[in-house]
């Protein structure tokens, strides 16, 4: 045997791949050969430093697949249709017809795949155009992210609650699936995880509504005072009927009573203070 | 990726198998962080899904795909500087957690040390064949004939050709370590 052909061979050997028959022949050549003998020891040595190496995790696979078939589904219809040669084309040449040279220069980008950033959004001329494309995209994510609260997996309908909370969308089915994670999740850290983003769409008054309905609903009590809290904090002087209701409620934990009896006397001091 | 282009979301799948530990190491390499360089991975692949059209048929694929992780990366240095945190790590520190598949979660101690630097550094001066099998064949630990599948060859010369890559792997860790000697006290 040939040094290359054994060197050739090491890894293979080492990962135990080989038959018995190869395996004999290098083990009958690595006793010969000083040189060979170094090549394996090197290549043991990387492989042992390479099996440290963090891996990526099987999941990472499933979500892609998940987004492919979010897309694939049809919900994405719209975006589909805005798809394609002829729509770009149109766009291009309008925006090449007004001459900016930095347009040229952001097509160009954009062709090579480079993506369109909040800089090129400021750009009041053609702005417009990649703010629908960086939506576009946002719904990708969203349904992607939709898509995860599904999973088995606490810890990818964590990862979907993140992505929902960075994408920062205002749609229907986006509050949906947060109130229904709020309130069903199996995982307490996930009902958490969803009342924190709930709290950045807590400006809004269907939300705090919707919040109240939901404190009157049964749920976990470190969950429950974490609502109140969150509705004490956006000044929700509707809640004070619940909360008195709660703060009366025999059945009701002593901390949450406690809470709600606090919480409805600072939220009609509030009421007061404003008139 | 033509074919992708054409709207055949299968050929994404394929892609994304071929590419996606590479994609993940990319990330690794510069973040340090195991979820996060995952959902980096995710966002190239979903940038890639939607603006596929704009691949040209004469370009090359890696060079964009790459392109596109780049600017990925770029954006993400640019919110960490404006947002103080993010709640990826809050999350990550969570240690009621329920973890549902230990792989998923690294190994802290391998991730932090010097090794794992010079490692990455390593792989980045094999070619980009040569780093794609060894990544698939030692990191993502995908059998030979797997591999042969997705990449579209003959999983006997898959072995010699991960051999080689691995060898010359072992010979640019060996010339890092000479040249930072003092940096790296953990490889001898
Ligand atoms: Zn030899």
């Amino acid at each position: 045997m040939k040094c290359q052909e054994c060197s050739d061979q090491l890894l293979a050997y080492l990962e135990g791949e080989l038959t018995m028959d190869e395996r004999n022949r290098i083990d009958h050549h690595l006793s010969q050969c000083d040189n060979c003998r170094v090549i394996r020891d090197e290549i043991s040595n990387a492989c042992q430093s390479l099996d440290k190496l963090p891996k990526p995790s099987e999941t990472m696979a499933k979500r892609f697949s998940a987004a492919l078939s979010a897309y694939k589904s049809g919900q994405l219809e719209g975006i589909r249709l805005l798809e394609g040669e002829q729509r770009k084309r149109t766009w291009i040449e309008s925006i090449a017809r007004n001459g900016y040279a930095q347009a040229a220069v952001i097509i160009f980008a954009f062709l090579i795949g480079i993506l369109v950033s909040q800089s090129i959004s400021t750009q009041e001329t053609n702005g417009n155009r990649f703010d629908v494309i960086e939506t576009e995209l946002a719904s990708l994510k969203e349904f992607t992210a939709l898509s995860l609260l599904t999973q088995t997996s606490a810890v990818e309908r964590l990862r979907g609650l993140e992505w929902l909370s960075e994408l920062n969308l205002e749609s229907e089915q986006v509050l949906e699936a947060l109130y229904d994670k709020l309130n069903n999740d199996p995982n307490i850290n996930v009902r958490f995880a969803a009342l924190e983003t709930l709290d950045a769409y807590a400006e809004k008054e269907e939300v705090r509504r919707k919040l109240v309905q939901l404190l009157e609903t049964p749920n976990l009590p470190m969950i429950r005072a974490e609502l109140i809290k969150l509705l004490v904090r956006h000044a929700e002087k509707d809640s004070v009927p619940t909360l008195i209701q709660i703060s009366q409620d025999a059945n009701e934990d002593e901390t949450i009573r406690e809470l709600a009896t606090w919480s409805s006397q600072v939220l009609q001091q509030m009421n007061t203070d404003e008139i | 990726m033509l074919q992708a282009r054409n709207g055949d979301l299968e050929t994404l799948n394929v892609l994304f198998e071929r590419y996606c530990g590479m994609l993940y190491s990319f990330f690794m390499k510069r973040t340090q962080e195991h979820s996060l360089s995952e959902d980096l991975t995710q966002e190239v692949f979903l940038r890639v899904l939607r603006y596929r059209a704009s691949f040209k048929d004469d370009g090359n694929f890696k060079g964009w795909l790459f392109g596109i992780a780049r600017n990925i990366q770029n954006r993400h240095w640019e919110k960490r500087y404006t947002k103080s945190e993010i709640l990826h790590e809050d999350i990550g520190n969570e240690e009621a957690i329920e973890i549902v598949d230990a792989r998923d979660q690294p190994d802290a101690e391998a991730s932090r040390s010097g090794d794992t630097a010079l490692l990455y550094q390593a792989l980045e001066r094999l070619s980009e064949e040569k780093r794609q099998i060894v990544i698939m064949r030692r990191i993502q630990n995908l059998s030979y004939i797997e591999m042969a599948r997705i990449l579209d060859c003959e999983a006997n010369q898959l072995r010699v050709r991960v051999c080689r890559a691995v060898a010359e792997l072992a010979k640019h860790m060996k010339s890092l370590i000479k040249e930072r000697p003092y940096e790296m006290p953990g490889m001898q």
